[in-house]
């Protein structure tokens, strides 16, 4: 076990943006990173032991993520106290929130950019024009809201423009974090930064107005 | 003791961790033995243990099991089944259910979680689960031998964090160390070691006694996720029997004879009614007598044929079929995508709601296992790759609903989404809005709907604040979810450090405090569980006594006097009756006299073993060219 | 209860509900929008010609916390000047609702929208007079 800890550790070392681990014995089991007291946003690409770079091989994580879940699971240490098992639950908690967060294209933009520190003027700011329309959406909404299944057309035809201008989205945030992995100059990241905070922003937008369609949707079928 | 008695010290001192399905209507013990295989463990009632327990007039515990379903006719409001169905809810959530049980339920001042009033005693559902757990433990016991004290509990897989809890805490009352709590669709999975094939998504179709279950998984090399629960809490093998027995009284009233307020009689039926569908599983036609005291001395042949059965029972076989169709559509599956279809729940036997199953999922259903102990076999599984820290196998699940805080206006803010891999967890900061704020009200709730009122309220918590300005205190509060399902909160003071002190009050279940209460109020007056426990030991004694005895009367024994064996056999007869009177003071008289009646057995027992080890000491010798004429003489002469 | 009576007293009775005609041009209208969440608030504020402010609507698509900031804001700028209305800072409205950290963003919300309106205005006037 601790071999295999080990050339993780060789792994992490070939990336600069990994942190070194902290060491915390569990049964024979070297961790990986946890996160100091009272640290509120763990280093999830540490914690898994990957570089920490948006353009992630789903697939090579899983299986990394698998092989933790492994070791660290607080099945395997039930014979070794009740002072272990905890830890190992905790541990083990944390890859799974690390993997939750670092599967998903979204979540891990959003995740990057938290991590990377609040920066106010990379802050994303609709345009009047999106504000305007993101309302008469809303209002539009509103209005079906009452009796969605007389409204039926209407909202199809919403939902489609929604689902295509996601599309669009997704195409652009891969684009903003292809460039936030590329970017080493200072002018460089803050453009890729702001590129992602426009497009994560204007998805929050959209998917609030999706999944307040999609519900009335479901109502106008239950109706039915 | 006068015997000698094979035991290997490692086999003592190995930890006993059993697999438990505490069902509805039935409950089963399971163990892993050391070929590796699981098995159902049983005493002479056999493996089904009825989740029944019956109480005298005062709330004193009379039975558990098939003595105390025998009671549920008799003393309806003192005989508590389906505890099931109130484990870890409270009153409002049972509104349903209290309409059909006929025991009275209450709720009290501080706590939200329902108790039974039996008698001048008032058990909560944690307390009344405990009764069956214990009695598995002792039929565990007997069955191993051994004291038994950690289990692996299985429960539905909808169940929510306080519906965990609960069970923890009846595993905890019955003196066991609650290893895992699996969803039952997982242990089955596990029981068919599904777990260790190639990926693949497979479907848990549970109908049991009292509830139908529907799961959709998703399993990839020991890796379980729900991927969708459906179902119909109240429809099962009771249901089945109820319209059997309906149609029965259907045709009898036809030839004349009415039972209709005739409750014994009725009861009776239905014992018939589940002869003939047990018999119709198998055969085509089946005949009953029928004994219809006190409407007529004559007994009545009664035959029914599958068909006619298969009509009866078809709405309700019907009735799973659309939460099945619901669940696959959940999980965005097709029915051909499935690898595999299960069967579990005694219902699965009946031919008709096999073929359904196979039609609607496209292929035929595993049925090699029992279905009815395939849950318990499945969490002996699991026991035994916890005690045995096996490698090869991990058991991994989901939490099956949200986990959130509440937020203005009855809304939700969610941390933790349903189908995230537990153990899980969620870090909020909190700090104060006004100066010298002092506490921060939190209060977490699970369910999968956007507001408050639609969702489970778990726990309420105020996080303690020194006085100081707004903004100034920040508080990160961590919501674990552990491998069980079952929340807990700790907090810590982002600035120093430090570990905040929460007090955590759940909504429902029972408080740390409470448990230890119960605990303890267990052990006072626990004089009943002594003498159990001291039975238990004593006939495990017992039985290995005999088998001993009985051992060396065909060997060693054959040497001795026919007093001295009739003597031996009669001993060997009462402490078999001792057993049975399942009271420890005459059977440790009986063990006594059987003790001193062996002790000439004994003495002709060691010296033949004393002479056989020599023996082979010699035999070996030979065998190793060291050729001694004496051993070879001492051969000759024990031959 | 995890927050103040007052948070849910305007959530459930929200005042000033409701649009002014956005042409007239005594009146100012703010459109702001929380991208976290996906709120849009729309926060509309008509001035006499001492300056100061007689009526305010606004309408929010929103939590709770968005919807009782933008109630607040509206009361509060009644009667106000359009210096003491683009004086109010979002620290006041936490304070009065007791708002939970998570749902601060709702009151810096409230008041960009009621800056939004005040420039809007100041605007129209400034267009007027040119």
């Amino acid at each position: 076990m601790a071999i295999q800890m080990q050339s993780m550790l060789a792994s992490g070392a070939e990336h600069p943006a990994v942190r070194p681990w902290v060491a915390g014995e569990l049964g024979g089991v070297v961790l990986n990173r946890w996160p100091e007291p009272g640290e509120a946003l763990p280093d999830y690409f540490a914690v898994l032991g990957v570089p920490a770079k948006l353009g992630l091989d789903e697939a090579a994580v899983e299986l990394q993520v698998r092989s933790l879940i492994r070791s660290l699971h607080p099945d395997r240490f039930h014979r070794d106290g009740p002072e272990a098992v905890a830890m190992a639950q905790r541990h083990t908690a944390l890859v799974n929130d690390a993997w939750r967060v670092l599967r998903d294209l979204e979540k891990r933009c959003l995740y990057a950019l938290e991590l990377a520190g609040d920066r106010p003027d990379e802050a994303y700011k609709p345009t009047p024009i999106e504000l305007a329309q993101t309302f008469e959406r809303n209002e539009l909404l509103e209005e079906c809201e009452d009796a969605p299944r007389q409204h039926r057309k209407e909202l199809l035809s919403l939902l489609g423009e929604l689902e295509g201008e996601r599309v669009d989205l997704v195409e652009d945030l891969r684009d903003a974090s292809t460039a936030w992995d590329a970017a080493e100059e200072p002018a460089a990241r803050h453009q890729a930064r702001t590129a992602l905070r426009q497009a994560l922003g204007r998805m929050a937008y959209l998917d609030r107005l999706r999944n307040r369609a999609k519900a009335m949707l479901d109502r106008a079928a239950q109706q039915a | 003791m006068a015997i000698l008695i094979g035991c290997s010290p490692q086999q003592a001192q190995a930890e006993l961790a059993v697999g438990i399905d505490l069902g509805t209507t039935n409950s089963l013990v399971a163990w892993v033995g050391p070929d590796g295989q699981p098995r159902v463990l049983s005493d002479a009632e056999g493996p089904m243990v009825p989740s029944v327990i019956a109480f005298d007039a005062q709330g004193e515990l009379l039975a558990t099991g098939a003595a105390a379903d025998a009671r549920v006719h008799l003393d309806p409001s003192h005989t508590i089944y389906s505890v099931k169905r109130l484990m870890g809810r409270d009153a409002a959530e049972v509104v349903d259910e209290l309409r059909l049980l006929p025991y009275q339920v209450h709720t009290e001042a501080g706590s939200a979680a329902v108790r039974v009033q039996v008698g001048q005693k008032r058990y909560s559902a944690p307390e009344l689960s405990a009764f069956v757990l214990r009695r598995l433990k002792s039929i565990a016991e007997q069955a191993l031998g051994r004291p038994v004290s950690k289990a692996v509990i299985t429960v539905p897989a909808y169940f929510n964090d306080a519906q965990r809890q609960a069970t923890k805490d009846a595993g905890r009352l019955a003196g066991l160390q609650v290893l895992r709590i699996v969803n039952e669709p997982t242990a089955a999975a596990l029981a068919y070691g599904l777990d260790k094939g190639a990926s693949g998504k497979v479907a848990v179709y549970d109908f049991g006694g009292g509830t139908f279950d529907i799961s959709i998984l998703h399993l990839h090399e020991g890796l379980t996720e729900v991927l969708a629960t459906g179902g119909d809490t109240h429809l099962g093998g009771d249901d089945i029997d109820l319209a059997l027995v309906e149609q029965l009284a259907a045709g009898l009233a036809r030839q004349g004879l009415d039972v209709r307020g005739q409750p014994e009689l009725l009861q009776r039926l239905r014992k018939d009614a589940i002869a003939l569908k047990i018999a119709l599983s198998e055969a085509e036609t089946a005949e009953r007598t029928l004994d219809l005291a006190p409407l007529t001395s004559r007994p009545v042949q009664w035959q029914m044929a599958r068909a006619e059965l298969e009509a009866v029972i078809a709405p309700l076989v019907e009735r799973t079929l659309a939460p099945c169709r619901q669940a696959l559509r959940d999980a965005g599956v097709q029915p051909a995508d499935l690898s595999e279809v299960v069967l579990v729940g005694g219902s699965t036997r009946i031919p008709l709601v096999r073929q359904r199953v196979q039609e609607l999922f496209g292929r035929p259903p595993h049925c090699e296992l029992d279905p009815d102990q395939v849950v318990a076999l499945g969490a002996a599984v699991q026991a035994d790759i916890m005690t045995h820290s096996r490698r090869d196998m991990l058991l991994l699940d989901v939490t099956p609903l949200s986990l959130g805080i509440e937020t203005v206006g009855g809304g939700i803010a969610k941390l933790i989404q349903r189908n995230s891999s537990i153990p899980a967890s969620a870090t909020e900061e909190f700090t104060t809005s006004v100066d010298n704020q002092t506490g921060v009200v939190v209060h977490v709730l699970q369910g999968d709907r956007e507001l408050v009122r639609d969702c489970r309220s778990l726990a309420r918590f105020v996080i303690p604040i020194q006085p100081m300005a707004a903004g100034l205190a920040r508080v990160a509060v961590s919501f674990l979810i552990d491998a069980n399902g079952i929340l807990h909160v700790t907090a810590r003071d982002v600035r120093t450090g430090r570990e905040v002190t929460l007090e955590v009050k759940p909504s429902y279940g029972l408080s740390d405090s409470e448990v230890e209460q119960m605990l303890e109020a267990a052990f006072d007056n626990a004089e009943s569980d002594i003498a159990e426990r001291a039975f238990v030991d004593l006939s495990v004694e017992a039985e290995q006594l005999l088998r001993a005895t009985d051992r060396q009367l065909r060997g060693p024994g054959q040497r001795l006097d026919a007093e001295e064996r009739q003597d031996i056999e009669a001993t060997m007869a009462s402490v078999r009756a001792a057993i049975s009177t399942r009271q420890a003071d005459p059977l440790r008289q009986a063990l006594e006299e059987l003790s001193s009646a062996t002790n000439h057995l004994a003495e002709l027992a060691f010296g033949d073993a004393v002479n056989t080890a020599a023996h082979s000491q010699q035999v070996q010798a030979a065998l190793a060219g060291d050729d001694d004429p004496a051993a070879s003489k001492s051969h000759h002469a024990n031959a | 209860m995890a927050y103040s009576d007052k948070v849910l007293d305007h959530y459930n009775q929200p005042r000033n509900v409701g649009a002014l005609p956005k042409s007239d041009p005594n009146v100012g209208t703010g459109v702001v929008g929380a991208p976290e969440c996906g709120d849009v608030m729309k926060l509309q504020i008509r001035v006499n010609d001492d300056g100061v402010i007689e009526e305010a609507k606004f309408k929010t698509f929103g939590c709770g916390s968005a919807i009782a900031s933008s109630s607040l804001a509206t009361e509060w700028v009644k009667g106000k000047t359009l210096e003491e209305a683009a004086a109010i800072r979002n620290t006041d409205i936490v304070q009065e609702l007791n708002l939970p950290p998570i749902k601060i963003h709702c009151s810096v919300l409230a008041e960009d929208a009621i800056r939004a309106a005040v420039s809007d205005y100041q605007a129209k006037r400034a267009s007027r007079n040119s």
